[in-house]
């Protein structure tokens, strides 16, 4: 691991899908690995609802957990809206992971906010990798809808670097047996999608 | 940090530099000192740079040390190509608070906060706090504006503040009310728990931290035993309860306790319980949105006909009751 640059993740949500469980189940998994990792969280005054980000860094040695803006390597965005505004923090050409929920705001006005539309397409626009996944989809067919943030761990898995044994070590010793293979399905299910959706696009430039 | 500050320690490290960079948020507490101790004279620190440079507001992020003292753009926010909408915190589907605060910006009430989940009854569509200090200082607030302002207020005066507040900090100014004969109402949201930090237990529960069995302080008896005779208790999913009640205790010409009594739904024990969603029915709805007065997350009003999530709706059933064209009905009912 010496000199080993790591990565700069960014996991962004509405409180109550689980961000703060997938940044820690990253960190771990990058110490598990041999990296030095920090993470550190903001959320809002009430558990549930708000705007929930957490930092995770890794690499050789890591000094301060927050990334400055601009310098994230991968955004794991649980929502889209959150992951329209966390980008700016993505470094150019940086890797945004995109799940295909939309949920609409709470209303602090009599007019209704307008939920943007076509964020995958203006992210695309900024020159990021973009990749929508309908994980809370996949999730629900696997069994259970809250099981979206795995799917989109698993979706990162290999861009970030860390082995595959690091993940699964982490996966199995931190989740409750009662949902480990649901997420186990889950996170597979993440990292095929993401091979696939790469092989696509590969594919695509190669023509 | 420690107070006293060290002061061998902090002058051992600015001896023999030039400039010394205090980097704390919010007030100039550190800097403060050196500049007391003077470590400019004896050490030959040329500068001091602090809150000449930084903020003293929010939280000091790389990028604002970038924007502030390296002179360097900071953060790029995408906020000018497209519009991205702000997403404050709420209460959640099913919060007993949502009960309360409903009643209370129906009434018209003024009220005066404190801190936990229950603060967030300040904002939209409930606009139901008028106050936020500090713990306890809800109780107090209300007590200070029945002093100057009894004859304009009148009865439409209360305090809200939670269970573990109350416990925390909220008795003292409750008897300065009792003793100083004081009329106000006091609503004590009693959800069984600290829902805001996490579900830490408290001593109304009968749990100590460790989760070990222990003396649940009985409210009643406790409000009883420092002078507050009328004490009631009602359930914030039963708004016509809920109603009477508030409105019973401000009829009278003493101080009173109304307690609203259901526990936090992010409680292990509440959701394990089996939770019936709603649906609005299309042909029965007039769009009045009448319904997201409750301030729901679990309903989606951006649409004409609102929408509820079958996934996160736990059935409270405060958006039905709300509903005068009975268009908001278990999903179950629907199927039969």
């Amino acid at each position: 691991m010496a000199n080993d640059p790591g990565k700069n993740l960014l996991f962004a949500g509405v409180g109550g899908q689980g961000v703060l469980l997938v940044a820690e189940l990253a960190a771990r998994a990058a110490i598990h690995a041999g990296f030095d990792a920090k993470k550190t969280e903001v959320h809002g005054a009430a558990q549930r609802g708000g705007s929930v980000v957490s930092h995770v860094r890794f690499a050789s040695k890591v000094y301060s957990p927050l990334t400055p803006a601009g310098e994230v390597d991968i955004l794991v965005a649980l929502e889209k809206l959150e992951g329209l505004r966390w980008a700016s923090f993505v470094r150019p050409s940086g890797l945004i992971i995109l799940n295909e929920e939309e949920r609409v705001p709470a209303q602090l006005t009599d007019k209704p906010v307008e939920y943007p539309r076509q964020i995958d397409t203006f992210l695309i626009g900024k020159g990021f990798q973009t990749v929508l996944i309908n994980a809370t989809e996949i999730a629900t067919s696997l069994g259970n809808y809250r099981a979206a943030n795995i799917v989109l761990l698993g979706a990162i898995a290999d861009a970030a670097g860390i082995p595959m044994d690091s993940w699964m070590a982490v996966i199995r010793q931190h989740l409750p047996p009662k949902i480990l293979e649901l997420n186990i399905n889950a996170f597979e299910n993440g990292i095929e999608l993401k091979r696939r959706t790469h092989a696509a696009a590969s594919h695509l430039t190669d023509h | 940090m420690t107070f006293p500050l060290p002061r061998k320690l902090i002058e051992s490290f600015c001896d023999g530099v030039q400039r010394i960079y205090v980097i704390e948020e919010l007030e100039p507490f550190i800097e403060e000192q050196l500049r007391i101790w003077n470590v400019k004279n004896p050490y030959g620190v040329s500068e001091i740079t602090g809150k000449n440079s930084l903020p003293n507001m929010f939280e000091l992020t790389p990028d604002v040390l970038r924007r502030t003292l390296l002179h360097g753009d900071g953060t790029t926010s995408f906020e000018k190509e497209i519009s991205i909408p702000p997403r404050p915190p709420v209460l959640c589907p099913g919060c007993p608070h949502s009960g309360v605060y409903f009643v209370l910006h129906k009434l018209k009430l003024t009220a005066t906060g404190d801190i936990g989940c229950y603060t967030l009854g300040a904002l939209p569509p409930f606009n139901a706090l008028d106050t936020t200090f500090c713990m306890g200082a809800g109780i107090a607030n209300a007590f200070g504006i029945e002093k100057v302002k009894r004859h304009v207020l009148g009865k439409k005066l209360v305090a809200v503040i939670g269970d573990s507040t109350f416990l925390h900090s909220g008795i003292a100014p409750l008897i300065d009310i009792v003793f100083n004969k004081g009329i106000t109402t006091v609503i004590l949201m009693d959800n069984s728990t600290t829902g805001m930090t996490g579900h830490q237990q408290h001593p109304g529960m009968g749990k100590t931290i460790r989760n070990a069995d222990t003396y649940a302080i009985n409210y009643e008896e406790l409000l009883h035993a420092i002078g507050i005779r009328h004490v009631s208790v009602f359930d914030p999913y039963d708004l016509e309860e809920t109603e009477a009640a508030i409105k019973q205790a401000l009829a009278l010409e003493e101080p009173a306790v109304v307690i609203s009594r259901r526990p936090c739904v992010m409680l292990e024990s509440e959701r394990a319980k089996p939770h019936h969603p709603y649906e609005v029915i299309d042909e029965l709805c007039e769009e009045c949105d009448l319904c997201l007065k409750i301030g729901c997350p679990a309903i989606d009003g951006s649409t004409p006909i609102p929408r509820i999530s079958a996934e996160r709706c736990i059935g409270c059933d405060l958006c039905a009751k709300l509903c005068h064209f009975e268009a908001i009905k278990p999903i179950a009912e629907r199927l039969n």
